[in-house]
């Protein structure tokens, strides 16, 4: 693999001060990992697999190594941590783990809003024992225990080591019921903040733990705060005070480049909201314009997004994903402040080529600062 | 009540529904039963015109979920009052929809208040609810007369399953529209999996069945 010019921690934060780096920096590919787990390469696009979602996130070895091998083949920016929603399990929702897709809450621990009180704060303990340990929290402690070893054992170029914490709405709705949890904000609207600033509290604890055992970044997607479910005025009275307060608390306890925060749906009404959340860069949907969006927001905040995670990717050739990725790639890159993402998580079953060109794409287009564009040379991967 | 009297009753209904205001609605709806109005009219012209405005304010993003819920709660209240006093002739269903959440996403919001707009469109609605496989839909246009099967997925890791469900109810029931939606979902993605129809939210959903069922 060809070197590149500088590390993966330097061009993020290249990113993130608003600079331009060697390249486009550029993220995970979400749930799609699992395709790197066991054989699983092999097996995209069928129903069997080698490895099933249920043994990729509950075996710290076998999802250690899937991570590690995506990174060696794509060189991407970032590490995934484990990248589904812990929490709500470990605060009672009852959940289903599927053989092929991300685990889903089937049954909330509250029925009314100010049941959260009867809550217990999860159990954070890290004391993951092989073979032994059930629990969540402990698992993917491990796993960003694990990875941080591995990249350290390797004294090689690190990419960002990222854990996971939901936005505290999308957990309050976890609990409550989303259907109860949007009424509720009407018909209850101080005990509602009450249950969102509990979950607050309960994701800035598992925060810091997850800053503990290695990681250096956050991922917080609140997909229940979004454009399309809440207005404007309720995204400000009811999501953004405690995003913020999450967001605060990242930032002091590691660092101004530690969080990414992503949001759903069309926020466009919204994005002044967004940029002083005090997050290190914010993922945008596929509905956005990104470059309204930095056109808006882009002077004090970096953004990453937004290739369709249900277009070229999914159907599409090489050619179209080239086509979809270079137009965003420049339309938003020139003067930096820059990450490539999806605009949400990835499909299960992206055929490995297009995936391949979406990691190829930072590495074979790049945008100098005259705003001319040239054909970079492309790494081999 | 005259004529004028009455449109200005639906009107009245109408509006309650778009206010959400749940104790209006019951209140209109004993008024309406007193005055002898016919229930099943109160419903359509009243509460159903209600819940078309919310959705039309929802694609103008004038409204959001927690106030289209509001409304639909409100609807319910004042729906429960005159169901009793629905003449059995007066239901006219124009087609059935066979509605539900993929296999793998238990993401139903959208998919209930589709389900609810088809219902006050007078359209008759089986809702399989969420976490779906594809054998209970193929199940239920085995037994019923489904004219449309309805798929709903929130997340992108949950709507492929939509291609398999597509697959086989085009293989073994061809005469069977298929309609998709969600957030993920778009036209070009029903087109790639072989769905008559895609709609991009709940109103423009009771558009395209009107559309599939001609």
């Amino acid at each position: 693999m060809a070197k590149d010019e500088i590390s993966h921690a330097e061009r993020i934060k290249a990113a993130i001060d608003l600079k331009e780096p060697d390249r486009v920096p550029v993220l995970y590919p979400g749930s799609w990992a699992i395709n790197f787990a066991g054989n699983n390469l092999n097996f995209i696009g069928k129903k069997e697999k080698d490895v099933s979602f249920s043994e990729w996130i509950n075996n710290p070895d076998i999802f250690v190594k899937s991570q590690v091998k995506g990174c060696d083949r794509f060189n991407y920016d970032f590490v995934m941590g484990l990248g589904y929603s812990i929490l709500p399990g470990a605060l009672g929702c009852a959940e289903n783990e599927p053989y092929w897709g991300i685990p889903s809450a089937v049954k909330t621990p509250i029925i009314k809003v100010d049941d959260w009180k009867k809550i217990d704060f999860p159990d954070m303990k890290d004391d993951f024992v092989k073979g032994k340990t059930t629990g969540k929290i402990q698992i993917q402690l491990e796993i960003l225990r694990n990875i941080s070893n591995v990249f350290e054992k390797r004294g090689s170029d690190a990419p960002f080591i990222t854990g996971f914490i939901t936005g505290p709405l999308t957990l309050a709705g976890f609990l409550l019921g989303v259907d109860k949890l949007m009424l509720s904000m009407i018909d209850s609207p101080d005990e509602t903040k009450e249950l969102i600033n509990f979950c607050t509290d309960v994701t800035i604890e598992y925060m810091k733990k997850q800053f503990d055992a290695g990681a250096d970044h956050i991922f917080t997607p609140d997909p229940t705060a979004s454009g399309d479910l809440i207005s404007a005025k309720f995204y400000k009275e009811f999501a953004y005070p405690a995003a913020q307060k999450q967001s605060r608390a990242v930032s002091n306890y590691k660092d101004k480049y530690a969080h990414h925060y992503h949001i759903c749906g069309n926020t466009s009404d919204r994005w002044d909201l967004l940029e002083s959340i005090g997050s290190s860069f914010i993922s945008l949907d596929s509905v956005i314009d990104l470059k309204k969006a930095k056109d808006k927001i882009g002077k004090t905040k970096a953004i990453a997004g937004n290739l369709n995670p249900s277009g070229a990717l999914l159907f599409g050739t090489e050619t179209e994903v080239e086509k979809e990725g270079k137009e965003i790639i420049e339309n938003v890159a020139p003067n930096g402040g820059y990450l490539l993402w999806t605009g949400c998580d990835w499909a299960l079953d992206y055929p490995l080529k297009n995936v391949e060109m979406f990691y190829t794409l930072p590495k074979k287009i790049w945008s100098i600062s005259n705003l001319k564009y040239i054909r970079f040379k492309v790494h081999s991967i | 009540m005259d004529n004028e009297e009455l449109n200005e009753f639906y009107e009245k209904m109408a509006q309650a529904v778009v206010d959400g205001n749940e104790d209006e609605c019951i209140r209109l709806a004993n008024l309406g039963i007193e005055e002898q109005i016919d229930a099943y009219d109160i419903i359509i012209k009243g509460c159903a015109h209600g819940m078309t405005i919310v959705s039309d304010l929802y694609e103008k993003r004038e409204m959001f979920v927690p106030e289209i819920l509001l409304s639909a709660r409100a609807m319910s209240g004042a729906v429960d009052i005159l169901k009793p006093y629905i003449k059995t002739d007066d239901i006219k269903e124009t087609g059935c929809v066979c509605i539900g959440v993929v296999l793998g996403d238990i993401h139903d919001i959208g998919k209930n208040l589709v389900k609810l707009l088809l219902e006050t469109a007078g359209l008759r609605v089986i809702d399989l609810g969420r976490d779906v496989p594809t054998e209970d839909f193929i199940e239920t246009v085995e037994k019923e007369k489904v004219d449309i099967v309805a798929l709903s997925a929130l997340m992108t890791t949950s709507m492929m399953e939509m291609k398999e469900t597509v697959k086989e109810l085009n293989e073994k029931y061809p005469n069977v529209k298929t309609m998709v939606g969600g957030a993920p979902v778009s036209k070009e993605f029903a087109d790639k999996i072989g769905a008559d129809s895609y709609a991009d939210n709940a109103s423009e959903a009771i558009r395209v069945v009107q559309g599939l069922l001609g």
